[in-house]
């Protein structure tokens, strides 16, 4: 499939951080940029560019971020990937300067603000966030935790602080209703798109041998870091009762293990040490996929949502397995043919859920074969890039008939 | 099904902080701590309560009066910070718009170019 001709392709400047940054966007950015490249003229704006893969600066023109603002007049418009790290301070003091269209990975970004702010020395800057987004109330609760009166980040009061990012902007990108609904609820007239999260299918091989369990064994399994929002004591328990009815099952987890959840005594309480297999930090990307692929049924249990996407579980539908989520955010837009839902923390219907799909090979497979079908028609980063394409001209139209004459 | 949580008050720690108040009189002395205390409660109802009360009060007006005066700048502020963010989204519309004239124009400059030299005298003479 030929790309446009070069003369009519619009020349946008793209802002990311880029490999080999450890960020899911970096990764995002390189499987997406060939895609784009062949229907855009693109440039790169980042943080460090020498740093940058040779693979994509041998591709790519690519600049330090303090030089767009001399070069902007080449530019029909940008495009910043902005999420929710400490990695994207340069990009966001950018867009919130020069504005553009902003995919927004994250639609809680609270977290970066807090070290865009505070974390960097600035109490003002927080305050002023937060004075933007609630007006006197919003400084009062700044102070109240500057005073020690309470934490800053309150989980009934956590902000998406994402207030200046939207209204600096000529459209959005998102990866989920979810977001879009919040979003037009504040700024209903503001351009938003769904474009779903890509994801290259990588051919996978299960490492089920190096595990050691019997022929039959209905393997469940967590990826990706093990924070305390990923609910893996929750999954445990429903894990270990489970196991009283249909021995064959095993637990697998993969991915780095954090302080934040006391794998060790988890398991030891749960008298689940036979029953559970640690697989530790994955480097390669190839490497995690493969362990995905191993697990017959991944558990995706986060909790609470700040609106994100999940790569894991994207990953885990590419290579053809069932999900189990909790019935809200974006996985509630999952189709219902490739996971079970259930609601959240509810450990008798995570039981449940589990328990149906231990009994039945049949309705695994089918629900991958769904998986996979989704990924392919809706995540191929060729199909996101002519989304992306068709929004910027969408945006472009609409700028052009504010300011044109019919 | 996230649980309802009452929310936490949200203090105006400035508002809070702005009021001058009389501090109790107290006593540490054991036994005749409480005693002392009500002496001095007396001493300064006949003495100095009157003056002092006065200055309070001046003192907590001027507070409050700077404490208003500063939320009202901190309001111009956000209203301000509103006001810049619409224009820089503004600005990058029009950049937008401008980028395209540009090009819209360097290709009627093209063109032109290319029909003058068509009627050119040596051109029409071919």
């Amino acid at each position: 499939m030929g790309g446009s001709s070069s003369s009519t392709r619009a020349h946008v400047a793209y802002f990311s951080p880029l490999p080999p940054a450890r960020s899911g966007i970096a990764d995002y950015s390189r499987e997406l940029l060939p895609h784009l490249a062949q229907r855009l003229n693109l440039t790169l704006f980042t943080a460090r560019p020498k740093e940058v893969d040779q693979s994509l600066r041998a591709q790519f023109p690519i600049h330090p971020l303090p030089h767009y603002p001399g070069q902007r007049w080449q530019f029909d418009v940008a495009l910043y990937q902005m999420g929710n790290s400490s990695l994207h301070e340069e990009i966001y003091q950018m867009l919130v300067r020069y504005g553009g269209i902003v995919v927004l990975h994250d639609y809680f970004l609270h977290h970066f603000i807090l070290d865009h702010s505070i974390g960097r020395d600035h109490f003002s800057r927080y305050s002023r966030e937060m004075g933007y987004a609630l007006g006197q109330k919003g400084i009062n609760m700044a102070w109240n935790g500057r005073l020690g009166h309470h934490p800053y980040l309150l989980p009934e009061q956590l902000l998406p602080l994402n207030n200046r990012l939207i209204d600096t902007s000529l459209g959005l990108i998102v990866h989920s209703r979810y977001a879009q609904e919040r979003i037009r609820q504040q700024h209903p007239h503001r351009p938003v798109a769904v474009i779903p999260e890509l994801i290259e299918p990588y051919p996978a091989t299960s490492r089920r041998d190096e595990l050691g369990l019997p022929a039959d064994a209905v393997i469940f399994a967590v990826a990706g870091q093990v924070t305390a929002t990923k609910q893996v004591a929750l999954a445990l328990r429903a894990f270990g009762r489970l196991r009283q009815t249909m021995p064959h099952v095993y637990f697998l987890i993969i991915g780095e293990e954090t302080a934040e959840v006391d794998l060790d005594s988890l398991i030891g309480r749960l008298k689940l040490e036979n029953a559970v297999k640690r697989v530790g930090f994955v480097p390669h990307l190839q490497q995690f996929v493969d362990w995905v692929a191993t697990a017959d049924v991944i558990l995706n249990l986060r909790y609470p949502t700040v609106g994100e996407t999940s790569a894991t579980a994207l990953r885990a539908l590419a290579v053809g397995r069932p999900l189990i989520v909790f019935d809200h955010g974006w996985y509630r837009e999952i189709p219902a043919a490739a996971c079970l839902q259930v609601p959240p923390l509810d450990e008798e219907a995570l039981l449940a859920a589990m328990g149906q799909l231990a009994k039945s090979a049949a309705q695994r497979q089918e629900m991958g074969r769904a998986a996979r079908h989704y990924v392919i028609t809706e995540c191929h980063p060729a199909s996101v890039a002519q989304a992306y394409v068709s929004f910027i001209r969408y945006v472009q139209d609409q700028i052009r008939s504010r300011y044109e004459r019919p | 099904m996230e649980e309802e949580k009452e929310a936490l008050p949200i203090l105006d720690p400035l508002r809070e902080a702005a009021q001058v108040r009389e501090r109790p009189f107290t006593s540490q002395l054991p036994l005749i701590g409480t005693l002392i205390a009500r002496f001095r409660q007396a001493w300064n109802s006949v003495s100095t309560r009157w003056y002092v009360q006065d200055i309070v009060r001046q003192q907590n007006e001027f507070n409050h009066l700077l404490v208003n005066q500063l939320q009202e700048f901190n309001q111009q502020l956000i209203e301000q910070d509103h006001q810049q963010a619409l224009t820089v989204q503004q600005t990058a519309e029009l950049t937008t718009q401008l980028v395209r004239m540009n090009r819209l124009l360097q290709s009627i400059e093209q063109r032109l170019a290319r029909l003058e030299a068509a009627q050119s005298p040596g051109a029409s003479q071919e």
